[in-house]
């Protein structure tokens, strides 16, 4: 009906991420990247402003390259505004106009209708052209609102399907109660996956609150540091993981590695756990392939899902994920035959301000043993599966740690150190 | 019910505001500055030029006309009205109800 939107998510979503998020990317080298065209590139990233706000969205150049970035402070805005781009999925003339005019119509009365009385009386009313809308599409629109969006309810009554309105949960719930209520999804709504649904709920209530209790509420009462800003683009395959999870059935998946981002490849697999690493802000599906093999694949690069018919059970794998997992430091599962990494840390502090780091140190990196050498200095063990995957936590601790094992891990992170002191002109 | 669908539509909320504020009637003016607020600052083009707002005032093209608000005098109520209640019911969908 309107150009403005999309029928697929993925329409935006690399768009958005290499553009928009990383922020590095001009048309024409996301042109070479992924192998598209460079007007498909600047419609989308038209798009693209349209459903995200122009104050959060930074033009920088670089040479004859215009880069864009989102810029957004999370101190001074509490909604993430890039759950705005799941709503904008297209729809056509008669999605909207069944879709509004059956709940009204089913609001109106206080009964359980079948179709053909619903279809009669609208068409009695003018409200239905039956040369333009058939019975078959009200009945499919009418099954989509009952199994699938869930707004309706529907019971069999001598073989004849009658729909209603789905019963009111928040009914017996006072002002009061729905208020704490609509608080708690505040608080939740940018801490729980997936976040979009936290939005959806908390959107829902206010209009609960406004149309059915009369009072119009709006509080921002929380504001967050380090929120999970752009994993939100990758929801919509959370999602489907996590139904095909919750169903124990089968995926497959279609994905890019990172060496071809223009070349997919797809395998069936099955999806037992996602992982969210804080700190890069990813997410991680941990599945199985057909011989049992644990097999990590990052959600970013994910291009589609299609849930299959055969299912699993969960039992049959838990023994398997924590065999391959127990060790890993992030999202690396232990490889066949394969023993995890010994590492021993020398953390050096000063006792008298810096104690409180033994214990956010054995909190961030548990499962390990901490011995006092002397004052001020301990050492702490632990095993892991990739120790490559520490690094990042390792530089948090600059001038308080110091890797004594193994000589790799150290060598890696001197390195590392050497490369960034090179790039500011420090050595 | 999938997390990126069609009644989580920008405008497919936008409408259901409109129709649930026009239960005792809404002037033109009125409706506009309900749209105003809720549309893109880039104002959606549908067929043949017409604007999201002429098609839920029914001034757009006669096929693609909304037809979800009648006009009595200067003003717009929802089609189907005079129930006692809110003309469309507010629920969770399968996808609120999951979290």
């Amino acid at each position: 009906m309107f150009n403005d939107f999309i029928k697929h998510y993925n329409t935006i979503r690399n768009i958005l991420r290499d553009c928009f998020l990383y922020g590095c990317f001009s048309i024409d080298d996301l042109e070479t990247k992924r192998n598209v065209s460079p007007r498909k590139v600047s419609y989308e990233i038209r798009r693209i402003q349209q459903y995200v706000e122009k104050k959060y969205v930074k033009v920088d150049k670089d040479g004859r390259y215009k880069l864009i970035s989102l810029t957004y402070d999370f101190l001074r805005h509490t909604d993430n505004f890039l759950v705005n781009t799941f709503m904008t999925k297209s729809f056509t003339r008669t999605d909207l106009y069944l879709y509004l005019l059956i709940l009204m119509y089913l609001q109106s009365k206080n009964t359980p209708c079948s179709v053909n009385a619903i279809v009669d009386e609208l068409i009695e009313d003018g409200h239905l052209d039956f040369e333009k809308i058939s019975v078959k599409t009200i009945e499919r629109k009418l099954n989509e609102m009952s199994k699938g969006i869930g707004i309706l309810s529907c019971d069999t009554e001598k073989r004849t399907k009658q729909y209603f309105i789905a019963p009111d949960i928040l009914d017996q719930l006072s002002y009061d109660q729905l208020l704490e209520l609509l608080r708690a999804i505040d608080l939740y709504k940018n801490i729980v996956f997936p976040t979009t649904i936290g939005y959806f709920c908390a959107q829902t209530l206010q209009d609960y609150l406004k149309y059915e209790r009369k009072c119009s509420v709006t509080f921002n009462l929380f504001n967050y540091k380090y929120v999970h800003f752009h994993p939100v683009i990758e929801e919509h395959i959370l999602w489907e993981i996590l139904k095909a999870i919750h169903q124990e059935r089968k995926i497959k998946i279609y994905y890019h590695t990172a060496k071809r981002p223009d070349k997919n490849s797809c395998k069936v697999l099955t999806p037992y756990k996602i992982r969210y690493d804080v700190r890069h802000g990813r997410f991680y599906l941990i599945s199985f392939n057909n011989y049992g093999k644990c097999i990590i694949s990052r959600l970013d690069r994910i291009e589609s899902i299609e849930l299959q018919k055969e299912s699993f059970s969960r039992e049959d794998y838990k023994k398997n994920y924590k065999e391959r997992m127990k060790y890993t430091w992030s999202s690396v599962a232990l490889a066949d035959g394969k023993d995890p990494e010994n590492i021993k840390l020398e953390l050096l502090i000063d006792e008298s301000s810096e104690r409180y780091l033994i214990e956010k140190l054995k909190n961030e990196a548990p499962g390990g043993k901490m011995e006092k050498i002397e004052e001020g200095r301990y050492h702490y063990s632990l095993k892991v599966s990739d120790s490559g995957e520490m690094i990042p936590w390792l530089r948090s601790y600059a001038g308080n740690i110091r890797v004594l094992k193994s000589t790799e891990l150290a060598e890696k992170l001197a390195a590392d150190w050497k490369e960034i002191l090179l790039s500011y002109g420090v050595v | 019910m999938e997390l990126f669908d069609k009644v989580k539509n920008r405008y497919f909320h936008l409408i259901f505001r409109i129709i649930n504020e026009c239960v005792s009637g809404k002037t033109k003016d009125e409706i506009l500055k309900i749209i105003d607020e809720g549309e893109f600052e880039q104002k959606v083009i549908g067929k043949n030029q017409n604007t999201f707002a002429d098609l839920v005032l029914n001034s757009g093209d006669k096929d693609n006309n909304f037809n979800l608000l009648k006009q009595e005098n200067d003003l717009f109520f929802p089609c189907i009205r005079d129930t006692g209640k809110n003309p469309l019911p507010i629920r969770f969908t399968n996808c609120g109800r999951s979290l």
